[in-house]
Order: C-alpha cells, then structure tokens, then sequence
C-alpha cells in the first residue's frame, strides 16, 4: 500500500540525489499521470508524449517541490499543462482521437438504456467534445477522484468555479449520451449542443 | 427536465456534496432522478481508466526522466559568451620569447667587441676579457628580462650594452613576436579548421538546418531530445536549450515584461539541431513560440538582459 509518508521519503531522497528513490516515485506515480495525459489528448502517441514531458518536468523541479501541496496535486498540475501543451501542438495535426483498444470502455454494472448508449459512446470523442474548461475538472474528478478543493488548486480556480464547470461539463456529456441512439448512431442533432442545462 | 434541480446541484448529489433533504428530492423527482442518472453515466465514462501505455514506452518516459536528472550540459548564456567572445578578440599583450632575445643580443655583443677588438688592434686577452664581461652583462640581462619584463629588461640593455647591440635587440625582439604571431595564425587557422571539420561532422550528424526558423524537416521544438540552437550560439560554443512551457520556471520566465511580440529582424539566423538526446535543463535563454503552431518561432531572448537576441 502506497502511503503518502512513502511519497514522501522518496521525494526527499531524489532531492538529495538518489536516482533509486527517484526511479520508484517516477514508476509509482507514471500510469496516474498517463491517464490523465490520456484523456485530455485522446490518443495514445500523444498521452505518452505528454506523461514522458510531465516527468521530466517532475524531476527538474523536483528540487522546488515544497511539500505544502500533496505530491499528487503537484503532479498533476505538471500533468495536466504537459497534456494541454501536446493538445495545443498537435490542434492542426489531423489524428485519429480514436484509439482501437481504447474505443469502447466496458461496461461496468450498467444497467439502464442511458447508461448502456454510453457504452457506445468513445469516451475520447464524447471528451474532445468538451471545452477544455470544462473537460479538465471533469477529468480530475471522475478520472483522478479529486475533491472540489484540489481540484481548485490544480487548476487554480475558485472551488465554486469548480464545481460549476464539472456540473456543465457532465451536463454536455450526458447530452451526447442522450443523442446517441440505441443502435450506437448519433442523432441528427449532432450531439453537444447547446441545452437548458447550461449556465 | 425539472426546473427545480439544475445539472450543478445534482451533480453536487452525485459528488456526495449535497445534503440529504435535497438527494432525497432528487430521489424523489423522477425527471432530477432521470438527469442524475444521465450525469452519472457521463460521469462513468470519464472514470474509465484508459489503457496502459506498452512497457516498453512506459519504461522509455521513466528513462528519459530519469536522464533529466543528470548534470547537464553546462549551458552559457548569450551575454557572457559575447563577452569572453569580446575578450578573446581584445589585442593581446604579445609574449615575447625573452631567452630567444636575450641570447640574439648576447651573441651580436660578443661578436662587436670581437671584431671591435681586431680592428682595434688590441691584444687578445683585452678582448677576451671584454667579450667575457659583455657574456656576463647579457647574462645578467636575460636574467632580468625573465623577471621583470620588457621596460627593466630594456634599461640593463641599455646600460650594458652599445646602440649597434640596441638595434640588435629590437630585430631579435621584432623576430620573436612574429614567430609567436606566426604560431598563433597557424594554432588559430588549425582550430578553424577543426570547428569547421566539427560542424561537417555535426551536419551529417544531426541535420544542422542553418536556413529557416521553420525548418523544412519535421521539428519538434518541445520534444525532449531537441534543441534549439541559435547561429550565434553555435558560433559562440553556447548550449541553447528549448524552453518547454510546461515547465513551472518557464513560464515564469516567459512571462517575463521583456517578451514583446516583435518578429525579429532576420528570423534566417536562427537555426534547429539535434544535439543530444536530452536536451539540459532550461536556463537563461528564453524562447517565445507561436502557442498555436510551437513549430514556430517567434522571438529569441537572452533571459539575463532580456534583449532579442539577433
């Protein structure tokens, strides 16, 4: 079991130059940061890029890391910008979002139309559908099971503003699932579309 | 869809914030019951873990971290390099090969008092002797030219010996300083010629593209095993790291007052390579990038006075 105290005695070993330490924090703590690169770029190529950009920005400035914020937090801070930079660079590139094994979750103890339909959704389309102001707290919830307040500190916005844009953010989500038809088609509606759940 | 619940307080229910009176509303509403279950099937799909990265390039990010963290490269900055640069090429005080002069005059003194002597007429051991004393005298200037430098070295010339053996001195020390100038030229022509051999080298190598910003071939300015290198930097032996934004301390810098968005004068100076697999620790020079295109450059600045290098 992984404990923060061990996060900790890690971290202060690879300030001091333990490259051993270093190696186990950035192995603990590499699949959690490529998971969140993943679902913000949507593809694996650049989820890879990003999670190997965000480690690398964890051990040059390691060194700074103060502990005031959770080692988590911190990281995911770095993960979520190093994610958002590949999205950005990649914006005109055309890619496929759509990666084979990643296409369709599993659905797990789904047991209504709705939630069956969002088996049939790819959770990176339905994702890339969302503003990235609203995707990333998303994300951070559902994805990292961060509360309100680290989440707020990620990235940096008031908790209310949090809470805020989660709400709007499944609320799209939900909308998507809604216009996908039994049979897995999206409706002519086109999907997210503007609705009475937006604030 | 009810007007009473809106997506954030039921969303708030699905978070576990909200308080019991109003889940049991929710519960109790059969349109709020319907969206809450639609949000937490939207909620499902996020939580979806997606999949692993292969071993293989889960174990290269780690690797390619983990090399972060070795010393890098030592990486100069714009601004000290033009001044060692400025230095370097400042007139230099010639090191003039006193033993060469010393023994040039001692041997032109022996010579005149030899020859003073037979045309003289004097007897042999007066000239001998006098050749001794002028052999002393020398001596003794070399030593003191060793110490001191050219002004005392001058003055024991001066007092030992005539103004034939003066003139002596000055071909022989005019001698020197071209032999000594003639090495430099062939030390400075020969370390020409291997910077020259070495950016051959460093051409084939990495593809050095000296000619545009953008870079005919596929760049990646962020990517961990690139650099940027500017023209000047190369020229001048300085590792110029590309700044990757999602660096804390990058932003910082690039926030910095002094990255005005001005295009720079001659944009053709600016040149990509690879030089290593990783790329050091970003330090004092800032790269500003088009943020919608990264492959594009828009300003270089030398971080220290933040003037636009170029």
């Amino acid at each position: 079991m992984q404990t923060l105290s061990d996060d900790e005695d890690l971290i202060r070993a690879a300030q001091s130059g333990d490259m051993a330490s270093l190696e186990i924090l950035l192995d603990r703590h590499h699949d959690r940061i490529r998971a969140v690169c993943a679902r913000v770029v949507g593809n694996h190529a650049d989820a890879d890029d990003a999670a190997q950009m965000a480690l690398i920005s964890i051990v040059r400035n390691l060194e700074r890391y103060d502990g005031r914020a959770k080692f988590t937090t911190w990281s995911y801070r770095i993960a979520t910008n190093a994610a958002i930079d590949e999205l950005r660079k990649h914006k005109r590139r055309p890619t496929s979002s759509l990666d084979d094994e990643d296409q369709h979750f599993e659905p797990v103890a789904l047991g209504n139309m709705a939630e069956a339909t969002a088996a049939r959704l790819d959770v990176n389309d339905g994702l890339d559908q969302l503003p990235e102001e609203f995707r990333m707290p998303v994300i951070l919830r559902d994805l990292c099971g961060l509360d309100y307040d680290q989440i707020a500190e990620v990235l940096e916005i008031a908790p209310g503003t949090v809470r805020s844009r989660i709400a709007r953010g499944r609320g799209k989500l939900a909308d998507l699932i809604g216009s996908i038809s039994p049979d897995g088609n999206q409706d002519a509606t086109g999907g997210v579309q503007g609705t009475d759940h937006d604030h | 869809m009810t007007t009473e619940f809106d997506d954030e307080l039921l969303s708030a229910v699905l978070d576990g914030e909200a308080d019991p009176q109003t889940v049991a509303a929710v519960q109790a509403d059969p349109d709020a019951a319907r969206r809450l279950t639609a949000l937490e099937a939207a909620s499902a799909l996020v939580a979806t873990p997606p999949a692993p990265a292969t071993p293989e390039r889960r174990a290269a990010s780690i690797a390619a971290a983990l090399a972060a963290a070795q010393p890098a490269p030592e990486v100069t900055s714009l601004s000290v390099a033009r001044e060692r640069k400025t230095a370097a090429a400042a007139p230099k005080r010639r090191q003039v090969n006193w033993l060469a002069v010393a023994a040039a005059f001692a041997f032109v003194l022996i010579s005149a008092v030899v020859i003073t002597g037979i045309v003289g007429g004097s007897n042999s051991a007066d000239v001998v002797d006098t050749a001794t004393e002028a052999a002393d005298d020398a001596a003794d200037a070399t030593e003191t030219a060793e110490s001191f430098g050219t002004a005392d070295s001058t003055a024991m010339a001066e007092s030992a010996t005539a103004d034939d053996a003066d003139e002596a001195v000055e071909d022989a020390m005019e001698e020197a300083m071209e032999e000594e100038e003639a090495m430099e030229d062939d030390a400075m022509e020969e370390e020409s010629m291997d910077a020259e051999d070495a950016m051959e080298d460093d051409d084939s190598e990495t593809a050095l593209t000296t000619t545009t910003v953008t870079a005919e071939r596929s760049i990646e300015p962020f990517a961990t095993n690139n650099l940027l290198l500017l023209e000047e930097a190369i020229d001048l032996g300085v590792v110029v790291p590309v700044l990757q934004p999602t660096d804390p301390e990058l932003l910082d810098v690039v926030n910095l007052d002094c990255l005005n968005p001005e295009l720079p004068p001659d944009i053709d100076q600016f040149a990509f390579a690879e030089l290593g697999e990783f790329a050091p620790p970003p330090q004092l020079v800032v790269v500003q990038f088009d943020p919608f295109d990264p492959s594009q450059v828009i300003l270089i600045f030398d971080a220290e006075d933040c003037t636009p290098v170029g």
